[in-house]
């Protein structure tokens, strides 16, 4: 599975209910899928357990679409992109 | 920085105000909660309040409240540490344990600094609070002034608290924070299983019963008596302002904990007592619970049907809860609070609640008929959401 699909894979399964299946790439955070800061808090963490890794929260500051969360982790944590 | 910058920052954006030519916050009520309350001169119908069994202005709950302040006057002035520590202080926790079944509690003078309090005394930063997402900000809030690591969990989904607790390393103590009641929506948490998971993980339950207690249950008792729940291992949080119809907030449990707070509570150490008026009022309320909770409770849940099917039969999407409160699916703040106001045109004050305190564009109005409500306002209210139906769906295109 790419990372891409398990991103959003991810996100649909720690965001509410009425909006799993909002979740694609280019879906807004904030705008699109409701999240607040528990719910961007919930996402962080879960790609933590995911991925691995430790999320710094100053990363995450900008974010804004699914994409970007892609782009970011691509950036910051290419060992990922090893993983199968 | 200039004084009129530093003041620019706290300017309200009024563009919901002006757009919908209504501010449903704030309004000035000119009497008791009896039925009708007077709103600018006018009789209105109360669907805002939390008043759930309709005991505020209750004749015995009054005497009881004047009774108090005529024999020890209006406040004793003083922390409960110190002179606020009034016998009737005492009396009053250990009744609010009796009737929580719970070893001990403490009384403070609102449930919000409750919330705010007790994880600051129980947490450190080698623990984890695991919260409902939905949770009220007294909990958020309270949670993270105790700088430990929060992980929230999706709201009344035991799975995903499940997922979360297995995955937990290196903590001290895990804690797992809901509420009762939600009350933007009139939800129960699935607290059994919540409970059961605790013990599982050994993680320590902490719940704010301020929407369950003297609203759900066989008794009345709130979230312990409505699922049954004997030898509550964890932490009781609850209003003394809303169906108990005072004011105040109490946190219940382990007689070692709530002794340790008394001393460690700074929430607690540092603010003037609840007074002898309000204690005396919620000893009362307790009383008449004990006695009469089957018809009020009835009567109450009564109001909560036919409201609801008032509202779906007029095509409002209500959300579903076991709860005494309609929670109408608003959508964005502007639709929200034209809602309100149209209800409030139709002389009936409702509850809007809209981003930040609920999902974006998400907005829900609350309604909680109390039990004391008369067969007139509820005809009045019953009458009225066709017509507001009407209008509303109009808007909507």
């Amino acid at each position: 599975m790419s990372i891409e699909d398990r991103v959003v894979s991810i996100i649909a399964r720690n965001i509410e209910k009425k909006k799993k299946d909002a979740v694609t790439l280019s879906s807004d955070l904030a705008a699109d899928l409701g999240a607040d800061s528990l719910a961007v808090l919930m996402i962080i963490q879960a790609l933590e357990d995911e991925f691995g890794i430790s999320i710094d929260d100053e990363d995450f500051k900008k974010i804004g679409t699914v994409r970007d969360i892609v782009d970011n982790l691509k950036t910051r944590y290419p060992a990922i992109l090893e993983e199968k | 920085m200039n004084p009129a910058d530093f003041y620019r920052r706290f300017e309200l954006d009024d563009s919901i105000v002006r757009e919908t030519g209504f501010n449903p916050y704030y309004c000035s009520i000119q009497s008791g909660l009896s039925d009708p309350v007077r709103v600018d001169g006018r009789d209105f119908v109360d669907l805002a309040s939390n008043n759930y069994l309709g005991l505020a202005a209750d004749p015995r709950v009054i005497c009881a409240v004047a009774e108090a302040v005529e024999r020890y006057g209006a406040s004793m002035c003083g922390t409960p540490i110190a002179t606020g520590c009034h016998e009737l202080y005492r009396n009053l926790e250990r009744k609010l344990a009796a009737f929580l079944g719970l070893e001990d509690a403490v009384i403070l003078p609102s449930a919000y600094q409750a919330n705010n309090a007790v994880f600051g005394v129980v947490a450190g930063k080698e623990d984890v609070i695991l919260i409902d997402h939905f949770a009220h900000s007294s909990l958020v809030q309270g949670a993270r002034a105790a700088g430990c690591r929060i992980r929230p969990f999706l709201h009344n989904d035991p799975d995903h608290l499940r997922s979360i607790l297995g995955k937990l390393k290196d903590v001290r103590q895990a804690f797992v924070v809901t509420e009762s009641v939600f009350s933007t929506e009139g939800s129960i948490a699935p607290f059994r299983d919540i409970i059961e998971m605790c013990i599982e993980y050994r993680a320590i339950p902490i719940i704010d019963d301020s929407h369950g207690i003297g609203v759900i249950g066989m008794r009345g008792g709130g979230v312990l008596d409505h699922f049954d729940i004997a030898g509550f291992d964890g932490v009781y949080t609850a209003s003394l302002g809303k169906a108990l119809a005072n004011s105040g907030g109490v946190i219940a449990g382990r007689k070692v904990l709530i002794d340790h707070l008394r001393y460690y509570c700074p929430h607690l150490i540092y603010s003037t007592a609840v007074t002898p008026g309000t204690l005396e009022g919620v000893g009362a309320v307790l009383g008449i619970i004990e006695t009469e909770f089957d018809r009020i409770g009835a009567r109450m849940r009564e109001n909560r049907d036919r409201i609801r099917h008032a509202l779906t039969s007029a095509g409002f999407a209500v959300i579903p809860g076991d709860a005494p409160i309609n929670a109408i699916e608003a959508g964005n703040s502007i639709r929200t609070i034209r809602l309100a106001k149209a209800f409030f045109e139709e002389l009936i004050l409702t509850t809007p609640f809209i981003h930040p305190s609920v999902p974006l564009d998400d907005g829900r109005l609350r309604l909680i008929a109390g039990a004391h409500l008369s067969e007139q306002s509820l005809r009045t209210v019953l009458e009225a959401i066709p017509r507001i139906a009407r209008q509303y769906f109009a808007a909507a295109g």
